[in-house]
This record gives C-alpha cells, sequence and structure tokens, in this order.
C-alpha cells in the first residue's frame, strides 16, 4: 500500500524536525515547506493527501495560504488541518470557514494525541 | 340824515374776529404766562379785539346822531393808538421771555400812547363830522399829525426791525420770524386795500367794515409763530372749540358790555333796562354755568375725539399693576409707554434705561431710539436737584439742552434716580392735544417715575440675574463638553494603552509556546527510547517533563488573563449535563490522584441541566480539583457534592479536602493574580498563582459566584454556584 502524503507547511525548523519524526513514525511520508509560497507549489506539484498548515507564519500567512489553495482548481480538494499556536476563537473561526477539516491547538495535545487526530481526520 | 343799520354780516364777522383774538391771546397766554411775549401777544389780541367792537359803532352810531359818530370815530383812533406802539414793543421782545427794549424807549413809547389817546379823545385829531354827499367826512384836526406819528411809523418800524430781525435769525427762529412777517405784510396790505384802495378808487366804504377782520391774519401768524406747529393741531381745534364758544362769547360780550358801558359815560345810549337785566343775567348764568358747562363739553368732545381724559388714580393703579406683573425691561418699558401715551394723549414716549451715568438702552414708542442716545440727556442728572424732578421743553434756558430737546421733539424730560442712583430718563414727546404739560401731568408723571424709577431696577436685577445665569450654564455646559471630551480622549487613550498591552501579552505568550511545544514534543519522542537511559538521566527527564508542562500552564494562564482584561474571553453559555463534565475532570487527574493515595467521594443530587460554557466549566473545575490534589497531603480525603439550592434556580458545586489549608492573615487575597499561600509543606507545589483567579473570572463570567473557608492544616472548601437552565432565556453566547 502506498504511503500516504502529508504536507508540512511550518515556518520553525525546530517544529517542522519534530513533526517529521512523528508523522514518519507513524507511517505517512512527509514534505516540507518552511513558507506559504513553497508550501503552495509543492502542493500543486506533489498533489499531497493531507496539508498541515501553520496560521502564523512570516511573509505569506496561514490564511492567504489556505485561501489560495481553496481556489486553485488542483488543490481544492486536498484536506487542510490547521496546526497552530493561536487560540483566538475567530481565527480559529475564520480557518474553519475558509474549508479546513479541523483545527489543532499545539499546546494543547501532545505529540500522539495529535498524530492519533491527523490519522482519523485523513483516514489512514 | 340817516345811517345804515349795522349788517347781520357785520355782527357775524365781528363776532368770530372777536372769538379768534380771545382763544388765540389765551391760548398762546396760557402756554407760559410768565413770558413777556405771550403777556404782549394777549394785549395785543385785547387790543385788535377793543378795536373790532368799536369800529362797528363808528359806522353805525348809537345813537344814530352825527355827535355819536364822531364820538365813536374818536373812539376808534383811541383804541388804534395803543396798536402800532404795542405791535412794536411784540416784535422787539419776540420769543424773549423778557422785555428786550431800553427803558428810555419805553418810556418813549408810553409818551406816544398816551399822547395820542389823550388827542383822540379831544378835538385835536378830529375837530368835527360832516355830510357832504350823505357819506360822514371827519374834519381833520392840528393834532392829527400825532396819529400819523404814531399808527403808521409804529408799524413801518416794527415792519423794518421785524425784517432786520429776520435777516439776523438763524434757524428756527428765522422760520418764527418768517411767519410774523407773512401775517404783518398780508394784513396790512390787505387793510390797505380794504380801505385806502377801496375808499380812494372805488369811491366805497364798502371795506371798511371789513378792516378789523384783518388782523385776525396778523394775530394768527403772530400765534402760530410763537408756539410753532403744535398750535394748529387741528383736533384740538376743533375739540375745543365749541365749549371754548361758548366761553369766549361770553368773555366778548362781557367785554363789549364793559366798553358800551364806560362809553355811556360820555354819551348817553339809550338802552333798553329791562334788556340790559336780561342780559346781565344771562351773563351771570353763563359765568356760573360755565365751568361745569365746559366740563361737559370737554368731556363730551374728548369722548369724541379721543378715549376721554385719564383718570390720575386709574391710570396710576394700571401702570402699577402692569409693573407688578411685568419683569422683562423692554417689555415693562412698552406696555407703560403704550399706556401712557394713549391715556395721556402724549405723541411718543421714551425710558433711557441708565447704568453707571450713560445710557445703556432706550424703549421707545414713537421716538427714533438711536437718535436718543444722547450724552446731553445723560447730563440732565447734572442739572437736576436730586429728587426727582422734570425738565420742561418751554422753560428750559435757551442752551444746548434745549437745543437737544428741539432736535429730538420733547418736550418734556423726568430723570429717575433710586436711592440716589441714576436709573433712566423718562422722555416724553408733545401732547397731540397741542395743549402744554399741565401742572397736573407733571405731578402725575413724577409720582410715576418714583414707582417706573423701582420697577427699571428690579427689571435689571432680574435680567442681570437672567444674564448670569446664561453664563453660568453656558460655563457649565463648556465645562461639561470639555470634560466628556477630555474623558473620551482619555478614556481612548487607556483603551488602545490596555490593546497594545494585550496585544504584547497575546504575542508574547504565542512566541512563548513555540519553544515549550518543541521541548514537551522532542521529550515526548524519547519517551519510549527512556528506558534504555540510566535511572538519574530519567529522573532529570521527568523535572524536565514537569517543568515544561509547567511552563505551559503558566503562558496558558496569562493568555487566559490577557483576553479576559481585553475584554476577549468569550462565554459560550447554553444548556448542558454537569455530570459528564465532572467525570471527564476527575479522569484527565486520576493518575495524580492515584499518585498521592487521595481518596475522593462524591456525591451528586440529580440536576436539570445547567447553564455553563462546557470548556471554561471544566477549565474552572480542573483548577478545583487540581488545587485539591496538589495541595493535599498523602493518602488525603477530596469531598465533592453537588446539590441544587432549594429556592433559587441555581445549583451548588462544593470540593472539600484535607490540605495544608490557607493560613487565616492570608486569606484575603487567594483570588489575586499570581498571589501564592505559602502555606507550610506546600514548598515543593508548583504553581503558577493564576489558578484561582482565572477560576472565579470564568465563573463570574457565567453568571455564578465562588466562595471559600479554609482552617490551616485542616484543609480548604470551595464552593460555586451556577443558575440551571431551566427558567427564562438564556443567552447562548453571552460576551462580557
Amino acid at each position: 500500500m502506498k504511503k500516504k502524503l502529508l504536507l508540512l507547511i511550518e515556518d520553525n525548523p525546530l517544529l517542522t524536525g519534530m513533526y517529521e519524526t512523528a508523522f514518519v513514525k507513524a507511517g505517512f511520508e512527509v514534505a516540507f515547506a518552511h513558507d506559504g509560497e513553497l508550501g503552495l507549489s509543492l502542493a500543486k506539484d506533489k498533489k499531497p493527501d493531507g496539508i498541515i498548515l501553520d496560521l502564523l507564519m512570516p511573509g505569506m500567512n496561514g490564511f492567504a495560504v489556505l485561501e489560495r489553495l481553496k481556489k486553485d482548481r488542483i488543490t481544492k480538494g486536498i484536506k487542510v488541518i490547521v496546526l497552530t499556536v493561536v487560540t483566538k476563537q475567530e481565527d480559529l473561526e475564520r480557518a474553519k470557514k475558509l474549508g479546513v477539516v479541523d483545527c489543532l491547538i499545539k499546546p494543547e495535545l501532545t505529540l500522539a494525541e495529535i498524530v492519533k487526530r491527523v490519522v482519523a481526520l485523513l483516514g489512514f | 340824515m340817516e345811517f345804515t343799520r349795522i349788517s347781520n354780516l357785520e355782527i357775524a364777522l365781528g363776532i368770530l374776529a372777536l372769538v379768534s383774538y380771545f382763544y388765540l391771546g389765551f391760548s398762546v397766554y396760557l402756554r407760559d404766562p410768565k413770558s413777556w411775549t405771550n403777556r404782549l401777544f394777549i394785549i395785543f389780541a385785547f387790543v385788535l379785539g377793543a378795536y373790532t367792537i368799536v369800529n362797528p359803532f363808528s359806522l353805525h352810531p348809537v345813537p344814530p346822531t352825527p355827535e355819536s359818530q364822531l364820538f365813536w370815530i374818536r373812539m376808534v383812533i383811541f383804541v388804534a393808538s395803543f396798536i402800532g406802539p404795542i405791535l412794536f414793543l411784540l416784535v422787539h421782545t419776540f420769543s424773549q421771555k423778557e422785555i428786550t427794549l431800553r427803558k428810555k424807549y419805553l418810556f418813549l413809547i408810553f409818551a406816544v400812547i398816551l399822547a395820542n389817546a389823550l388827542a383822540s379823545l379831544t378835538p385835536l385829531i378830529f375837530e368835527s363830522i360832516a355830510y357832504p354827499q350823505g357819506e360822514p367826512v371827519p374834519k381833520v384836526g392840528r393834532g392829527f399829525l400825532i396819529f400819523v406819528l404814531n399808527f403808521p411809523v409804529m408799524v413801518s418800524l416794527s415792519f423794518g426791525l421785524l425784517v432786520r430781525k429776520h435777516f439776523r435769525a438763524v434757524k428756527e427762529e428765522k422760520t418764527k420770524l418768517f411767519y410774523f412777517l407773512i401775517g404783518i405784510v398780508a394784513t396790512f396790505s390787505l387793510m390797505v386795500f380794504l380801505t385806502v384802495v377801496s375808499v380812494a378808487i372805488f369811491k366805497t366804504p364798502i371795506g371798511v367794515f371789513l378792516g378789523p377782520i384783518t388782523p385776525v391774519i396778523l394775530v394768527s401768524f403772530i400765534a402760530y409763530a410763537i408756539v410753532k406747529h403744535k398750535f394748529l393741531d387741528i383736533q384740538p381745534i376743533i375739540a375745543r372749540a365749541v365749549s371754548f364758544l361758548f366761553a369766549l362769547i361770553l368773555f366778548a360780550a362781557i367785554y363789549a358790555a364793559l366798553i358800551v358801558l364806560a362809553v355811556r359815560q360820555f354819551i348817553p345810549i339809550p338802552l333798553n333796562t329791562s334788556a340790559l337785566i336780561l342780559l346781565f343775567a344771562l351773563m351771570l348764568a353763563g359765568i356760573l354755568s360755565f365751568q361745569p358747562l365746559e366740563r361737559g363739553m370737554r368731556k363730551i368732545t374728548d369722548k369724541f375725539f379721543f378715549k376721554g381724559e385719564y383718570d390720575k388714580d386709574e391710570l396710576l393703579a394700571h401702570l402699577t399693576r402692569i409693573m407688578a406683573e411685568t419683569i422683562d425691561l423692554g417689555e415693562l418699558a412698552q406696555k407703560i409707554l403704550q399706556v401712557l401715551t394713549a391715556e395721556m394723549k402724549i405723541s411718543k414716549g421714551a425710558f433711557l434705561v441708565v447704568d453707571h451715568h450713560s445710557i445703556i438702552a432706550v424703549e421707545e414708542v414713537g421716538f427714533s431710539g438711536s437718535r436718543l442716545q444722547t450724552p446731553e440727556l445723560e447730563r440732565l442728572y447734572h442739572k437736576d436737584s436730586g429728587s426727582i424732578s422734570s425738565f420742561i421743553f418751554e422753560e428750559l434756558e435757551e442752551g444746548e439742552i434745549k437745543n437737544v430737546f428741539r432736535r429730538l421733539d420733547i418736550a418734556l424730560a423726568v430723570p429717575v434716580r433710586v436711592e440716589k442712583i441714576e436709573v433712566a430718563v423718562l422722555v416724553f414727546g408733545p401732547k397731540r392735544t397741542g395743549e402744554r404739560y399741565h401742572s397736573r401731568d407733571i405731578e402725575f408723571l413724577q409720582v410715576l417715575a418714583a414707582e417706573v424709577g423701582i420697577a427699571i431696577q428690579n427689571a435689571k436685577s432680574f435680567s442681570e440675574i437672567k444674564k448670569f445665569s446664561k453664563e453660568l450654564e453656558k460655563r457649565v455646559d463648556e465645562r461639561t463638553a470639555e470634560l466628556q471630551e477630555t474623558q473620551e480622549r482619555e478614556l481612548a487613550k487607556a483603551k488602545e494603552v490596555v490593546r497594545l498591552k494585550d496585544e504584547f501579552v497575546f504575542l508574547a505568550a504565542h512566541e512563548l509556546r513555540t519553544p515549550v511545544t518543541a521541548i514537551r514534543g522532542f521529550l515526548e519522542l524519547t519517551e519510549e527510547s527512556q528506558k534504555k537511559f540510566p535511572r538519574d538521566i530519567q529522573n532529570n527527564l521527568t523535572a524536565i517533563a514537569q517543568a515544561s508542562e509547567h511552563l505551559n500552564q503558566l503562558i496558558n494562564d496569562l493568555l487566559e488573563i490577557a483576553r479576559s482584561e481585553g475584554g476577549v474571553t468569550i462565554v459560550n453559555v447554553g444548556p448542558c449535563q454537569f455530570e459528564p463534565i465532572l467525570r471527564e475532570v476527575l479522569e484527565e487527574t486520576v493518575a495524580l490522584i492515584r499518585q498521592k493515595n487521595i481518596v475522593v467521594k462524591i456525591d451528586i443530587k440529580p440536576l436539570p441541566p445547567v447553564l455553563c460554557d462546557p470548556a471554561k466549566l471544566k477549565e474552572a473545575l480542573l483548577n478545583l480539583l487540581g488545587n485539591a490534589i496538589k495541595y493535599n497531603k498523602d493518602g488525603g480525603i477530596i469531598d465533592i457534592s453537588v446539590w441544587r439550592h432549594p429556592e433559587e434556580p441555581r445549583f451548588i458545586f462544593e470540593i472539600r479536602d484535607t490540605g495544608y489549608g490557607i493560613p487565616k492573615d492570608r486569606q484575603a487575597h487567594i483570588f489575586q493574580k499570581f498571589f501564592r499561600a505559602g502555606t507550610k509543606g506546600t514548598g515543593d507545589v508548583l504553581g503558577t498563582g493564576l489558578g484561582l483567579f482565572i477560576t472565579r473570572m470564568l465563573i463570574e463570567k457565567m453568571g455564578g459566584a465562588i466562595t471559600f473557608s479554609s482552617v490551616e492544616q485542616e484543609g480548604s472548601t470551595f464552593a460555586f454556584t451556577l443558575p440551571l437552565a431551566e427558567e427564562g432565556t438564556h443567552a447562548t453566547r453571552a460576551k462580557s
């Protein structure tokens, strides 16, 4: 069975490494982009099964990336999960309106919980 | 010898002339009896009146004999001898109050009058009378020169003097003299035409009997010149004419009768005794009934032409009532002036309101307000005696003030003081009746002035208070607006500061979260390999994990507080079941409970759905249960009970532990930010000092309240209440 491809768009290299380890260990194939632009082009090229998106990023932030993803015919079908430290209610609601499948708050969840949620959401 | 009988026309003309003389004479004289111009005028009018009486007798002598006619002709000359000198004296004195002619000339004039008058009674002027063609021709005597020297010379001199005075005079005086001149020219040219020209050229004495009528023109013009236009106010002439006619006819009759009786001493005039008695009786009746008659007539004419003479007491009462009822200065002045001008028949009036010696406001009826604001009128105060006095135009000395009165057409001014303070000047124009102000008018106005003064003073105070209160109100409004503005500005500033602070805290907390997340994540990744590590390293990793958990909690708490103080904590209140939430919390803490061997006893009474935000309620319960575990002794007990309030639609949650408790002196602060009780035995418990603060905040936001009690080293009890969802409507999303 072909491994599912996850695209991780996250600016912090420390966290990127950590999540990569966790998801690879859980059996995903992981591609990552450290900014929004790169994330968008990778999404088009590789057509991942799911995208893990951070909201707070320098340059193009998560909302802009989300909007562009949902506008593009190729990428709009890809399931997007927000993984962020942002806890402002209105931001989370805004993201949900833009079509994300779920919002995971980094500090509230352990790594194992995050992986479990992602697996549940994407269907392993 | 046949004498023509006197015609009715002659009699009528004579009476008309006589009445005119008396009317004009008295009218002018009474305006100012002290003035010599006026006195000479009435004398002049009387002389002409006498001439009017005597003249018909010279044409139709009584008795009809030549001797009688000669006598009457002499009488005409006698009366005429007064005309020239008195006219001259009048012209010389004209418009002055005192006689201006020097004494020696005055003496000369009297001498001329005396000589002429005496001569006229003797054959010196007319020796005899003859009737050559049936017409009477008196023979002129040697003394006729005296008459020539007197009458024509004096009249000529008067004319010359008048012309000279006219040339020298200016303005109003010039106009007056001009009228005088017209009168003289018109009269004498007509007289010459009627007597000399008609007799000499047309050979008929028909004009002679008209002669005495012509001076009426002169007298009218002089009278007009003296009293100006006021005199010819047509209304009062008509109004008074009816009643005055009676009086004047009576006077004229008495005057005529006296002359006739005096003449009888020289010439026997046959008089019907009974007619004479009747005449006297009539006169007496006339004189006696004159006063009431005059009053009656005046009343009738007044009622017809005006609205009746004013009643002093009634008018004063009326005005007093107005003053009592009106407090606005302008309204007060207008009302009083309107009543005064109407009732007293004054053409116009004004109140010049004075403050600190200058006119500050003018309220007028009929006057031009702006013109009255003149400093000369303010100066009236320097001239009065201190009490209320009045300034009457006619009585003023020629000078600045009189000129101002003349220019502004002021007839009377009354400066008013109240307790020595200058309050107002009351100014009145001439009376509409053309009469002068009588003493009763002036007395009345002075009494009124005192009252008006007080009323004006009151009105002034009132308007000052009103002005002051308006000003005060305005200032209060201004200051209030200013304050409000400042407040709003400051509030906006403060809000901005708070917003910036929250923003900062929020961002800082998020920045902190990332590395904490990384620490926790990597620790988790090492979990499986930990077992391979030596024991001490394992212990160190556990300590790092605890510290990072604590750090995470601290950051979460800080974020919660920042959000709540920035007003952004959103509590989504709705009906939900309480027990499942409590179970969830217990499940999450079960590891800790086991670790400390704590026994948890739970007593939950059945509850209807409660009104809360499940996430927030969970957070609050976690805090309270966490504290009960952390600060409990190993093997301690936790009692949890939940029950419904017996009366109110609320439920109560209570949690009791057997821990270290909180010392009494620190109990007051336990809900404060960053407060740690620091009870003995809790030294190694990690805490942020924010848990209880946040718990209380959340409970209160959901519409509840929290209380606690504690005994040191024995334990603490926390309890909160929250509303039940069963009653009334409930907000599903309450933001506070």
